[in-house]
């Protein structure tokens, strides 16, 4: 059992548990990677400027320890995997056989934020399985797509779990529910952005402010139908009650019936605005169906995680398309790490098909691991005796 | 799980913990949360305890100096905390902001000596200009965004005498009554962002202790409202 062999070691620059632990984390992760069927893909440790420009991740490009090479040309060493395994799959395995199964392990490099402490190279380790999970001769793309959102997640616990974290939580949305809720309510694209962007900070209170500064006035997609000859339901102003149900909406978080919860405020809202439903509409309710089938499959087929279905989980990265988690240790005050299915990165690389992936920080991990031990050792429920992380 | 989502079988572990500033703001978040019914033992600060269990009612209450409580609730060393926007925006923390309390009510502001071109004329800085702040961070980018080349001087106190000793040309701090910037001679040139107390969460505790969170939040909601409401 790997977490046996691990002590807590302190490390050179301060990583937890020093280079024995990493191995020993790494190589647990390795044994589930190919016990489900996932061979290792080399990435290179520098990479192109462009290739992070692609992905269009703004955080990522300005955290990346940039390189010139000896023509002045910009190279960076790799902040994350993601972008680089995205474009070596749509460049050197563009013809290898789907579905693609690709794990990568190794240390990233990120410029040091002198605020947080945070360390500049770190170990990270994920996975991707691109391309369509569809059995012959079946049709319908939700069958596979289920199949493949569960695959994604499944890999990612039994990770963990063979890592030796024992208590897992998995934070689980789907990326069109934002989208789709605030086009619902007619706001501008301008708009929309500026929301997406507060909430995936969580800043609830700036949150309140702009709905309701967005809401005070009638409802723009029930003007546009009404002036297209749609229907004949006047433009009501939204105002506080649709504000409230919006923050209602995003603050939902909870077990799964918090899907049927956010199923029934959508439906309010429809009812408050009138009209027939739309493309918002449908796509909202279907990411929802999409989410509840994901949901049910992990509790039914991994009842050790506990499932958190949130659905404000926001990811400002709009390459995401379907379900995204995240996945957290109990103690631990920040997210291992997460992921989801992200189509849209693909496409940035010029490949038409689906992609799912995960990936989480091997230092986070180790001080999860270690924290367990901690609490392991101190805490006895019954004195109490205030044995969490805090003390 | 009860209604109010505490959680007190659980042990440590199932505690809620609360950071709390020391300083001008501690007896107005006590006060918010004795309104939201959290029956606080007296808490002094000159009596140097700095951790109050409350383990009848789930909850902890830990108090750090102000510009700490990001940082404890960012690392999930506590659940939740009460730190002014200023120190927020100053730590850029990653955290959630559930709440804005309305308490700690003051404005980052510009200011400068009145007798100076900047104050007199409130136009814009000229280039090279020097502002002394104890927020270099959010100074930063506040100039960031308005495209001016100046120099920041990061100072820990006593901001306002800057302009006087010949340290600065203007000054971004923060303001209530307007009191000591009338003292100094200084006139506010512009008002940057309003600041208040905020009611902030880790983002791992907003999901695993999300009942704890929401019921507090929805008490210190209703108190806060409530307060807004007696002083109108």
């Amino acid at each position: 059992m790997v977490a046996a062999v691990m002590q807590p070691i302190s490390g050179p620059s301060g990583q937890n548990g020093g280079p024995s632990v990493r191995r020993a984390l790494e190589g647990a992760l390795v044994e589930t990677f190919c016990r489900f069927g996932y061979t290792e893909l080399e990435v290179p440790y520098l990479e192109e400027w462009e290739t992070l420009e692609v992905a269009g991740d703004p955080q990522l490009r300005e955290r990346a320890v940039k390189v010139l090479d000896p023509q002045g040309k910009v190279r960076v060493l790799r902040p994350d995997f993601t972008a680089s395994v995205a474009r070596m799959v749509a460049e050197e395995l563009g013809g290898a056989p789907r579905p693609l199964r690709l794990f990568y392990s190794g240390t990233v490099f990120r410029r040091a934020d002198p605020r947080r402490f945070e360390p500049e190279e770190f170990g990270q380790a994920g996975a991707e399985l691109i391309g369509d999970l569809s059995l012959p001769g079946e049709e319908a793309e939700n069958g596979a797509g289920l199949r493949a959102d569960f695959e994604c997640i499944r890999v990612a616990v039994e990770c963990l779990k063979g890592a030796g974290l024992r208590e897992l939580f998995l934070v689980i949305s789907h990326a069109s529910l934002i989208p789709s809720w605030l086009q619902l309510f007619g706001l501008e694209a301008a708009q929309a952005r500026v929301l997406r962007s507060v909430l995936a900070r969580h800043d609830f209170v700036e949150l309140n402010r702009k709905l309701g500064a967005s809401l005070s006035g009638p409802c723009r997609a029930c003007e546009k139908a009404a002036a297209a000859g749609r229907t004949t339901v006047l433009p009501v102003p939204f105002g506080e009650e649709a504000a409230s149900i919006a923050l209602g909406f995003l603050k939902s978080r909870g077990g799964v019936e918090v899907i049927q919860r956010g199923r029934d405020m959508a439906y309010r809202l429809l009812e408050a605005r009138g009209g027939h439903p739309g493309e918002a509409e449908t796509a909202l309710l279907g990411a929802l169906d999409e989410l509840e089938a994901v949901c049910l499959k992990v509790l039914e087929s991994v009842p050790e995680v506990r499932v958190i279905v949130d659905l404000g989980l926001a990811r400002e990265l709009e390459y995401y398309t379907g379900m995204v988690f995240d996945v957290c240790a109990g103690g631990l005050g920040r997210p291992l790490g997460g992921g989801g299915r992200y189509d849209g990165l693909m496409a940035r690389f010029g490949r038409n098909e689906p992609a799912r992936g995960f990936g989480f920080r091997l230092d986070r991990l180790a001080e999860a691991l270690s924290r367990g031990r901690q609490l392991a050792c101190h805490g006895t429920e019954s004195t109490g005796k205030g044995a969490g992380p805090g003390c | 799980m009860p209604r109010d989502g505490i959680d007190r079988e659980g042990g440590g572990a199932g505690l809620l913990t609360i950071a709390l500033p020391k300083g001008r703001l501690l007896h107005d978040c006590l006060r918010a949360l004795r309104g939201a019914g959290l029956p606080l033992p007296e808490i002094e600060e000159e009596a140097r305890q700095l951790v109050f269990q409350l383990e009848a009612d789930g909850m902890r209450i830990v108090l750090a100096r102000p510009s700490d409580v990001p940082t404890f609730v960012e690392h999930g060393a506590a659940d939740v905390g009460i730190a002014g926007k200023d120190v927020l925006v100053e730590s850029d923390a990653r955290v959630f902001e559930l709440l804005d309390l309305g308490f700690g009510k003051g404005r980052f502001v510009l200011a400068a000596p009145g007798d100076s071109e900047i104050g007199r004329t409130k136009t814009w800085l000229p280039a090279g200009v020097r502002i002394a702040t104890k927020y270099p961070n959010f100074t930063r980018k506040w100039l960031d965004g308005k495209n001016v080349r100046a120099s920041v001087i990061y100072l820990r106190g006593a901001v306002e005498l800057a302009p006087r000793i010949g340290l600065a040309d203007a000054i971004v701090d923060l303001t209530s009554t307007g009191k000591t910037l009338a003292e100094n001679d200084l006139k506010v040139v512009e008002e940057i962002l309003p600041i208040s107390a905020r009611f902030i969460c880790n983002v791992v505790s907003y999901r695993l202790k999300a009942d704890q969170v929401d019921y507090l939040e929805a008490r210190l909601g209703a108190s806060a409202s409530a307060e807004a409401g007696e002083v109108r």
